[in-house]
């Protein structure tokens, strides 16, 4: 397999997990804001209160809404407003699954320096969807 | 927008008006050539009233949107590299997280001032022309190593384009400081990642931008995560803007034809300088 052929192949494998990665996504939130908006399911933070809140920085809502941060949000999924956040965690994973299929890729190919460049980006997403950054920067 | 000002407002009016207006940005982002997120982050700051650390925390959710949506197509068409793409994206993702970090850590008022200010100079480079032809860079043994060339066949022509990318090591530090600003402020970095690939590292235009997009869905993920954990992203302004952007992108794709995309480009540039101008002075306390 020449160079062409080989960008060729990974390409169309990252292609086809970016494209059926951000449809799911996408469908995931249309329901996802319906369910919220038309009252299907009741919010933690109720739609009428979010005007008093949304000019405030992100940490003065988080302590006035008493609202998680981090993973503590898979606690209130059934929420209207949280079920949100499935759509959004799912739309934000895309590139590191495809990543993961691209690895896997370079691997079966025997290109061990892209095999490396991708296992180091897929640490790097890992680490920050782990939340072990969260306390870093303040906010 | 004051608080006082808004709140008697009823709340559904909001996330109504912000569909309209992304759908209006997804058009025009599409017929001038511009990413959703370099849009929506100083006019959404501008206008509307949530705080800085939303708009941002779902402008780069955005622009990860549009880059995901664009990039089946992009590397099935051969005009988005995924080798070129995977090292500078490396070190862009690991500075959009350090931008993102320091986002929370920098008072407001001086973010609003710094973003205006970039915004200004986004306004600039967008009036100069980029350039068609690449500089072609020297030889280089890091490029040599991670294969950074080929060719690609320009659908619109049919022609063939051989490339050569090099100046690798300050290509990855262009991203780096790429990728700390767009984390920084939320925004996509279309504007910057594509002088770097054209005019830094050698790459042709066509396949520079297209090589861009999927940078920014690469970088903008572990961003993305930092600014969703921190607690920055509100549903009610995310979700309307998602599909006012991508419902916009599908009608600016079929009017692309018919819009004179000229002048339509000239009012995107008057309207970020007026949003940029705006930013700035909110920043600087003389327009709250």
């Amino acid at each position: 397999m020449d160079l062409n052929q080989r960008e060729q192949a990974a390409s169309a494998d990252y292609a086809r997990c970016a494209a059926i990665g951000a449809r799911v996504a996408l469908a995931v939130i249309v329901v996802e804001l319906i369910a919220y908006l038309s009252g299907a399911l009741s919010p933690y933070v109720p739609l009428k209160e979010l005007p008093r809140l949304w000019h405030m920085s992100m940490a003065e809502y988080l302590a006035a809404a008493r609202v998680p941060s981090g993973w503590g949000w898979v606690a209130l999924a059934g929420r209207g407003d949280y079920v949100n956040f499935i759509g959004i965690a799912l739309l934000a994973s895309i590139t590191v699954v495809c990543y993961a299929q691209a690895l896997r890729g370079f691997l079966r190919r025997g290109e061990r320096l892209y095999a490396a460049l991708a296992a180091a980006q897929i640490a790097v997403m890992l680490l920050a969807v782990s939340g072990l950054l969260n306390s870093i920067g303040g906010g | 927008m004051h608080a006082a000002n808004t709140a008697a407002i009823a709340w559904w009016i909001w996330p109504l008006a912000l569909f309209f207006v992304t759908f209006l940005l997804g058009i025009v982002a599409v017929i001038a050539g511009v990413g959703g997120g370099v849009l929506f982050v100083p006019i959404v700051g501008s206008f509307f009233p949530f705080h800085l650390d939303f708009v941002r925390g779902a402008g780069v959710l955005l622009a990860l949107a549009g880059a995901l949506a664009a990039a089946p197509r992009l590397l099935r068409d051969g005009l988005a590299n995924l080798r070129l793409a995977i090292p500078v994206s490396l070190a862009g993702s690991l500075f959009s997280i350090a931008g993102a970090l320091a986002s929370f850590a920098v008072p407001t008022h001086a973010l609003e001032t710094s973003l205006g200010v970039l915004i200004l100079l986004i306004t600039g480079l967008m009036l100069l022309s980029p350039s068609a032809r690449a500089h072609a860079p020297g030889s280089d043994p890091l490029a040599a190593a991670l294969g950074l060339h080929g060719s690609y066949t320009d659908p619109a022509s049919g022609e063939r384009t051989s490339w050569h990318a090099g100046r690798v090591v300050p290509g990855l530090l262009a991203f780096s400081a790429i990728g700390f600003v767009g984390g920084l402020f939320g925004l996509g970095a279309g504007w910057a990642n594509v002088p770097a690939f054209n005019l830094l590292m050698g790459v042709p235009l066509k396949l520079a931008a297209g090589t861009s997009g999927l940078v920014i869905s690469v970088v903008n993920a572990p961003a993305a995560w930092v600014y969703f954990l921190k607690g920055s992203m509100l549903p009610v302004i995310v979700a309307p803007s998602l599909l006012g952007v991508m419902l916009g992108a599908q009608a600016g794709a079929r009017l692309f034809r018919v819009m004179p995309a000229r002048q339509i480009r000239f009012a995107v540039i008057a309207l970020l300088l007026f949003a940029g101008v705006r930013v700035l002075l909110k920043g600087l306390g003389l327009w709250t």
